[in-house]
Formats: structure tokens, C-alpha cells, sequence
């Protein structure tokens, strides 16, 4: 049953988010795997290979853009998709998350969580 | 603006990480009030109501600050844009007729005849300004009295001249006070506790970047204020 399940992972600092999202994306039926640093979450991508990355920004060691850059240039795990989920929302931040490679980019002041796992879905059917 | 004056980088990263845990709060909050994880009595509804609009006052405050730090770190990136500024009050007024209704008010756009030319400002930030200066005029009325307040635009010889009048109290603070760096007057404090004085400073930079002056004049012989401002033509 289990690999029908799709894998979600999340790389977020904030224990209290990562609670919150893993209680409500295990009860949307994903496979919830995290990590709380940008290292964490890249080494995480090699080993679970997702299928879609939540992906915050300012991050522990190694922030989310320079994650992004890295795992987009490797074939390996370039094509999973990474959303971006963060609270920096202007416009040259987005900009350099889609020239990162981001397959979208949410700020979190705009959103609740209804609306990530709605984009998540649309993301995993493209 | 001077070099020296500017926001460091790390103040707006630090504002940015405030703005993580009241995001989490309110995700938090609103999973509660969704019952989706238990049924709520009306009194536990009515406690979660409370703290989300708690909320929503925190992330209008700190929106505001992530603004002044962002003018004043990128000041000089400042775009430059043709905008059609009677068509954005139009707009910006029809959406604050509810609001204003709410608040025993009336608010009208005189239109001009005749089309007004474009300015050379940045669309977004020119936004906020008449935003804030309409919001401020309906909310800063007279408590008990039928507030009234006009906006107006009209063309000069090389700039456009925004107004906008209210019946409210006026302004007892001299000078340029009201537009300083979070400044708080008495009446805003008892209007809208939860502001941080940033809205008029931003005004006053964003018309200054586009080459204007923002400026007020308590009414003569009535009650009230009118704030204005001028932008040059395209």
C-alpha cells in the first residue's frame, strides 16, 4: 500500500512547522520524510529520493537556493521538483529561486496549508 | 537618501525570521479552528477567532516594517514606470467603499473631465501610498460624526496633483512630525493600537523617490485635513 504512497520531503529549521505539516500530510496519504538543515536535505534527497521537496530558504549550513543549485546540477535528482515554501517574498527573491530551478515558489505569509498541499498535488501530476 | 542611512541586511533577515514563528502560529491556529482534529464549543471558536485576528494585526505590523527597511535598503532602485494614477485611485477608492461604510463614512473619487496624464513613479510602491493615505483619512474620523472624505486629482504644468480631505479631526502634531520614522500621534494610537508609524514615512519616501513632495494642511474654516501630493508627468 505503502507504494502508492508518494514521498514528500520537507527541509524546514522549525520543529514546530515540521510537527504541524508531517501530523497533516501523513493524513493526506504522503509519505512524510524531513530534514532541518540544507546538508541534512541533501544528503536526504540522494538517499529517499522524493518525489517532491518542500524546500525552505534560510536554512542551517547550507540555505535553500544553494541546495537548489547543487541538486539541479546533477542528473541524479535534477528532476524531482522543489517547492519553495519561505517568508521572503519579494521579487528578486522569487526570481533567483525560479533561476535556481524551483518548480514553484510559496510565501508563507500568503498561504495555508490547504493551499501547499494543493500545489504539491498539482506538482506531483504535471 | 545617504548610504549611511540605509537598513543592514541583517535587520531585514531578522525581520524576516519573526515573521516564521507567527506564520507557524497561525497555521496552527487555523488547524484548530477547522475542527479538523476536534470539535470546538462556540467559546473555543470565539478564543481562536480572537487570536488569529491577533495574528493578522502582527503580520500587518511587521509587513509594514519589512517595507520602510526595503525602501530604505534599496531606495535607489526605485523604478520608474508610466502610471495611470486616476484609474489606480478608482480603483483603490471602489475597494474601500465597504470598509468605509463599516466605518460611518463615505468616500468619493472626483473624477477629472478631462484625462490626466500618466506619472513616472513605481507602480507598486505609489499603491501603498494612496492606500494608506485613503485608509488613514477613514479611519481617523471623529468619533460619533458621519466622516466624509474626497480624493481628487488634477493637472498641472509638469506634475499631477493628488488630494485627499477629510471631516476628521486634523492634526494638532507640528510640522513634519507625522511623517517621521515611527511616529505615533495620540489620535493614532487611539485609532489603530497596533500601527507602528510607518505608513506616512514611507509615503513621504516613495513620492521624494519619484521626485514629488507629500505634504498636509489642517482645513480652513472646517474641520478635517487634506494630505497631498504631487508626481511629475511621463
Amino acid at each position: 500500500m505503502s507504494e502508492d504512497k508518494k514521498k514528500l520531503l520537507m527541509i524546514e529549521d522549525d520543529s514546530f512547522l515540521r510537527k504541524l505539516y508531517r501530523d497533516r500530510f501523513k493524513k493526506e496519504g504522503f509519505l512524510f520524510t524531513e530534514a532541518i538543515s540544507g546538508e541534512e536535505g541533501v544528503n536526504k534527497i540522494y538517499q529517499e529520493l522524493p518525489d517532491v521537496v518542500l524546500l525552505n530558504v534560510l536554512l542551517p549550513v547550507k540555505g535553500g537556493f544553494e541546495l537548489l543549485r547543487e541538486i539541479k546540477d546533477d542528473s541524479k535528482v535534477k528532476d524531482i521538483p522543489v517547492i519553495i515554501l519561505t517568508n521572503l517574498g519579494q521579487e528578486e527573491d522569487i526570481e533567483e529561486g525560479k533561476e535556481c530551478g524551483a518548480t514553484s515558489y510559496l510565501v508563507k505569509a500568503n498561504v495555508k496549508f490547504s493551499d501547499v498541499v494543493e500545489k504539491v498535488k498539482e506538482v506531483l501530476e504535471e | 537618501m545617504t548610504s549611511n542611512n540605509r537598513t543592514p541586511r541583517y535587520l531585514t533577515m531578522a525581520v524576516h525570521q519573526i515573521k516564521n514563528p507567527i506564520y507557524v502560529l497561525r497555521e496552527y491556529i487555523e488547524t484548530l479552528s477547522s475542527e479538523e482534529i476536534g470539535e470546538l464549543n462556540a467559546k473555543q471558536k470565539e478564543y481562536l477567532q480572537a487570536a488569529l485576528e491577533n495574528i493578522k494585526n502582527t503580520e500587518d505590523v511587521i509587513n509594514d516594517l519589512v517595507e520602510t527597511l526595503r525602501m530604505e535598503e534599496k531606495g535607489e532602485e526605485f523604478k520608474k514606470e508610466e502610471v495611470n494614477l486616476g484609474e489606480m485611485i478608482e480603483s483603490i477608492v471602489q475597494g474601500y467603499k465597504f470598509f468605509a461604510k463599516a466605518n460611518n463614512s463615505n468616500i468619493v473619487f472626483n473624477k477629472p473631465e478631462e484625462k490626466v496624464s500618466p506619472v513616472l513613479t513605481d507602480r507598486k510602491r505609489i499603491k501603498y501610498v494612496v492606500d494608506n493615505l485613503v485608509s488613514n483619512a477613514i479611519q481617523y474620523k471623529e468619533r460619533g460624526k458621519e466622516g466624509m472624505v474626497e480624493v481628487s486629482i488634477e493637472e498641472k504644468e509638469s506634475e499631477v496633483l493628488f488630494k485627499i480631505k477629510d471631516n476628521g479631526s486634523g492634526i494638532k502634531e507640528e510640522g513634519d512630525k507625522v511623517f517621521s520614522r515611527f511616529y505615533r500621534g495620540k489620535k493614532g494610537i487611539e485609532t489603530s493600537p497596533t500601527g507602528i508609524g510607518v505608513g506616512l514615512y514611507i509615503s513621504k519616501l516613495v513620492v521624494e523617490s519619484s521626485g514629488g513632495k507629500i505634504w498636509y494642511e489642517n482645513n480652513e474654516g472646517e474641520d478635517g485635513v487634506t494630505f497631498y501630493f504631487t508626481l511629475l508627468k511621463s
